[in-house]
């Protein structure tokens, strides 16, 4: 339990059942707790830490009990009756922010940390309090700065200052591009590690997609008969592939001219599932004469996917197959298993996760703006290539400069704030 | 004697005249005092004007119906376009002026202005009444009284010239100073500062032998500063020439640094890091033997020539042996020694963005009083002042403009926030938004603007109007007109690019090396003016680019718009870092954005800031 504020060593010493001449910082106390009138509430350890040595740089009281949440809500009480107040969500770490402890990214990084939901992901979250992906964003960003300043000299004072030869540009876009590259793919690799993939099920009704789903949990959870439409809502299930958690999501077909409402709005469920996968197994029914509307699909595509070609046992139309003869998709038969399925989304897991050993957890505002500035950089490249003059590129380099230094808080405009403190306190 | 008047300029030099003719285009009555009647608006150090931002802040004033535009693009010897291998926003033309016509030419709108007085006077004293600055006195004993009162004293100001070992009080060479002005500023509370500047030997024109060095030639076609100016070739140009130092300079200023005014520390004033001496080119770029001079005549019928790049205050004798170590000067006469002038200004985060002291009202500074360097940022912020002079004289609101509206609002912005501690020169660099702030917009950024504000002038803003329509009909045309298919053949070969049917003009135009003059040759419509054809194309070519620019604007506005309370307790928010809590009670900036650029001010403080300023529960205790 803790308390930051100035009055939290007064309200310390009210709690602490024993008279003591004199109270050091950050050492720790044995004594009752107790209560306005004397009754005592529990015994345990106590601890003062004076400003500004401490997590929020204020005063700050803690207090260690025996567990319970009867007696943790007294003990709450009592801090309340003697002039303290509930802290907001996040609190403690934005006045730590706001006085200067924590910069932004390892702000965030302590929420990621309270919010992480596996141990894998409070170990990448620790990580990045330590300052790790700052490190990186800022050796890009410091290199980038430095380009800039010659691209200046170059526009400012063009009769002394030879502009940099094409090749040296290029290999220092090549530099950035990378690295802002990497970032992101470790980034990626960090989200899946510590959330999880979400693995939608896709396709035509009947296509098989429950069958698929029950396979892959290997009990019958979800209910399948040959009435198309079936599923009329999403179903979700844990599943571990290649040592990585998937959230498998079964999901009512996709067709477009269904007039029953209820199953319209299971279509509409499906299509907001899909756009929000990390990865889609695609079922179509590869003996139908027809191949599925590739428009009607095209959110698939936009997606890392897996395309199954069921019903291989009836014999699979023309369309499955290329020029070459050779399939379009895994021909499979559910009637017969998961063998080489499971091979195949196993791969392709890892092949999403990428390399294990350098990962990152990013937030969401970080891994945004991170992709703001790999945009920025395309653009940077597009114009070298184009052979614009150096404002244009200075334009484009100044924009990647910008956001990473948003990500490092380096450069804070309101909207970032914004973003982070919703999250805290002052969250409207 | 008293003498009672709307605004007060002093000082008549780019800053002064500029304030003076705008607050006298508003109606105003002004007076303005100069140490001496001979000395308008002159040059005193290199006889030319633009170059890149400079020339943009030239045609800014031009915008607002100031007068250098006009004057130089009547009075140039030589003019080009800088930077034509690169995009328009940062083209820039420099002209050399004909130095004794450019006074003239200038002096004479200022003197034959019916609301303009001018006197030669020394002010002595400002006249502090609650407050505000209600007028001074000068030297001839003079009371003058003022609705406001515009400083601009350039060098003047406690000025002091060194040339090798001797050091004299002097404003310019050969004038007096204004030493008792210091004094009144402190007196009046003000916190002022020193800066140094220098000018190079001026050589006998018929000493030099001009066929060792490389010519640099004058345009070949028709250029010009003002909106107002005809645009057509000048009857006659001069080349300027371009030679190199020798290594035998370089030993000659090594060998004589000793005598140096700099050096051995009798100069306390900083120099500009842009403009270096030449004894600080050598010690600074150790590295490079030989560095550009350029050789520029200052006029058809002026003698003395201007030798850019060898600024010094070295000895005299050190001079003449620098001098005749550069390749083409061997026999060269200096006709004036060069020297440096050390002064004092104002640090400029003592005023608001209209220009106006913050502690002192009715008082507006400008120039190199503010620390800046150059007759164009002299200039611009003179007619700032002025306009602003003229409000409140008539009890108007001071204006102010943005940084994405103008490279004089990024100067004063850059000033008024951050301070300097060197003479401040313009660059495009310092301007975030620079492909919305181009020489060629420069008047739809500013002259509707100056047009309310009464200082940009009937004929000069029907001009502008009348340049708008044609444009917009044009841009409007290039977008609804499509190639039919014998058109788009036709054009295909023309324009040797593939060209498909129902394209539009402003399709073809986007392309690269398709200019607007030839689509129209190709439609065998009449010539456009040059001018109109340039808006047009520029707008066509690099609208991506504007939007994007205009977007990063619509984003910062938001923290620009965010107004800090007046009487913001800084002192009570704990959490500020003590820096930014003295810098911020001090500066006292108006909004979020202007905090941000305060040096010292970190982007904690400015959560800080922000999160005080929601306070939608608040947290009580921070």
């Amino acid at each position: 339990m803790r308390l930051s504020g100035p009055l939290a060593p007064v309200i310390l010493k009210r709690l602490h059942g024993r008279a003591r001449a004199r109270w050091e910082s950050h050492k720790l106390y044995y004594g009752p707790i107790v209560q306005a009138d004397g009754q005592v509430l529990d015994q345990g350890l106590v601890t003062w830490m004076k400003a500004p040595r401490s997590y929020t740089g204020e005063e700050v009281a803690e207090l260690h009990l025996h567990g319970g949440q009867a007696l943790a809500q007294l003990v709450v009480q009592n801090c309340l009756i003697h002039g303290a107040r509930l802290a907001e969500p996040g609190e403690f770490t934005l006045r730590a922010f706001l006085n200067g402890k924590l910069d932004l990214t390892q702000a965030e990084a302590v929420q990621q940390l309270i919010h992480s939901r596996s141990q894998l992901a409070a170990q990448l979250a620790s990580r990045n309090l330590t300052g790790y992906f700052s490190n990186q964003v800022d050796a890009v960003r410091k290199d980038l700065l430095h380009w800039l300043s010659l691209l200046e000299a170059e526009i400012d004072f063009g009769d002394e200052v030879p502009g940099l030869p094409l090749e040296q540009s290029l290999l220092r876009w090549g530099r950035a591009f990378e690295t802002v590259d990497r970032l992101l793919q470790q980034g990626q690799s960090g989200k899946i590690l510590a959330d999880g993939l979400r693995t939608v099920i896709l396709g035509a009704p009947n296509a098989g997609k429950s069958t698929l789903m029950n396979l892959l949990l290997g009990r019958s959870r979800a209910l399948v008969t040959d009435i198309a439409g079936t599923t009329r809502d999403t179903l979700e299930e844990p599943l571990i592939v290649a040592g990585i958690s998937l959230l498998l999501v079964d999901t009512a077909g996709l067709r477009r001219d269904s007039q029953d409402r209820v199953e319209q709005l299971g279509i509409e469920r499906s299509r907001q599932e899909a756009e929000q996968a990390d990865l889609i197994l695609w079922v179509v029914d590869g003996s139908q004469d027809q191949p599925p509307d590739a428009e009607f699909y095209q959110i698939v595509f936009d997606r890392p996917h897996l395309l199954l070609l069921n019903k291989r046992d009836l014999g699979l139309a023309p369309w499955t197959a290329d020029d070459q003869g050779r399939p379009i998709g895994l021909p499979i038969s559910l009637l017969e298993g998961t063998g080489s399925l499971l091979h195949q989304v196993e791969q392709l897991v890892r092949e999403l996760v990428g390399e294990q050993t350098d990962v990152m957890r990013l937030t969401h505002r970080q891994w945004e703006t991170l992709l703001r500035a790999r945009e920025s950089l395309q653009r940077l490249g597009e114009a070298l290539e184009a052979g614009m003059s150096a404002e244009f590129l200075a334009l484009d380099l100044r924009a990647a400069v910008q956001a990473l230094g948003q990500i490092q808080g380096l450069d804070v405009g309101e909207e970032i704030l914004d973003r982070i403190f919703s999250t805290f306190c002052l969250g409207k | 004697m008293e003498i009672k008047t709307d605004v007060l300029v002093v000082g008549a030099g780019h800053a002064g005249c500029e304030a003076a003719l705008a607050a006298a285009r508003m109606g105003c009555r002004v007076t303005v005092l100069t140490a001496s009647l001979q000395q308008v608006a002159r040059m005193p150090c290199n006889p030319s004007i633009g170059g890149p931002a400079k020339a943009h802040l030239v045609k800014e004033v031009d915008a607002l119906g100031g007068a250098m535009g006009r004057a130089i693009d009547e009075t140039h010897i030589h003019i080009r376009m800088l930077n034509t291998s690169k995009g328009p926003a940062v083209q820039a033309l420099r002209a050399q002026a004909d130095r004794p016509r450019y006074s003239e030419r200038v002096k004479l709108e200022v003197v034959s202005h019916p609301n303009i007085q001018i006197h030669q006077d020394l002010i002595q004293e400002l006249h502090l009444h609650r407050g505000e600055i209600m007028g001074a006195s000068g030297a001839s004993g003079t009371l003058y009284r003022a609705g406001a009162t515009v400083l601009t004293t350039g060098t003047f100001l406690g000025g002091l010239i060194h040339m090798g070992e001797t050091s004299f009080a002097a404003g310019r060479s050969g004038e007096p100073p204004a030493l008792a002005l210091s004094h009144s500023l402190r007196a009046c509370g003000l916190e002022l500062g020193r800066l140094k500047t220098g000018t190079t030997p001026r050589l006998h024109r018929d000493t030099i032998n001009w066929q060792a060095m490389e010519e640099q030639t004058p345009t070949e076609t028709p250029l010009a500063f003002s909106e107002m100016s005809p645009l057509q070739l000048p009857p006659r140009q001069l080349s300027c020439y371009l030679t190199r130092t020798s290594l035998a300079t370089k030993q000659v200023i090594l060998a004589n640094l000793h005598r140096s005014p700099m050096y051995i520390g009798l100069i306390e004033g900083t120099g500009p890091r842009y403009c270096p001496s030449i004894e600080d080119k050598m010690v600074r770029f150790g590295d490079k033997d030989t560095h550009q001079i350029f050789v520029e005549p200052e006029g058809f019928d002026v003698p003395e020539v201007y030798l850019q790049g060898v600024s010094t205050s070295l000895p005299l004798d050190v001079q003449w042996e620098i001098v005749h170590s550069i390749p083409g000067l061997e026999n060269a006469t200096i006709l004036r020694p060069g020297y440096a002038v050390e002064y004092d200004f104002v640090h400029p985060t003592q005023l608001q963005h209209s220009l106006e002291v913050t502690r002192l009202r009715r008082l507006f500074l400008a120039g190199q009083i503010n620390g800046t360097s150059g007759y164009e940022e002299a200039a611009a912020q003179g007619i700032l002042a002025g306009i602003n002079a003229a409000r409140r004289a008539s009890g108007a609101e001071t204006i102010e403009l943005g940084r994405e509206q103008a490279y004089l609002g990024v100067l004063i912005d850059d000033l008024v926030s951050r301070g300097t501690s060197e003479p401040y020169r313009m660059h495009t660099s310092r301007a975030e938004y620079r492909l919305l702030l181009r020489q060629d917009n420069a008047d739809e950024r500013l002259t509707e603007l100056g047009h309310r504000w009464g200082c940009v002038g009937t004929a000069q803003y029907q001009t502008f109007c009348e340049k708008q329509g044609v444009s917009q009909r044009e841009y409007e045309r290039l977008q609804t007109t499509r190639l039919k298919p014998a058109d788009a053949e036709k054009a295909s070969e023309a324009f040797k690019t593939p060209v498909k049917p129902g394209c539009s003009l402003y399709e073809l135009l986007k392309r690269p090396h398709i200019e607007l003059a030839q689509i129209r040759r190709f439609e065998g419509l009449e010539e456009l003016p040059q001018r109109i054809l340039e808006r047009v194309e520029i707008r066509v070519k690099y609208d991506g680019y504007m939007k994007r620019q205009d977007d990063e604007v619509a984003r910062a506005r938001r923290m620009e718009d965010r107004e800090l309370p007046p009487d913001l307790e800084y002192t009570g928010l704990r959490t500020l870092s003590s820096e930014a809590r003295e810098k911020l009670s001090r500066q006292r900036p108006r909004t979020l954005g202007q905090a941000s650029r305060i040096p010292g001010v970190t982007p904690s403080d400015i959560a800080t800031l922000l999160v005080h300023l929601k306070q939608a529960r608040p947290c009580k205790t921070l």
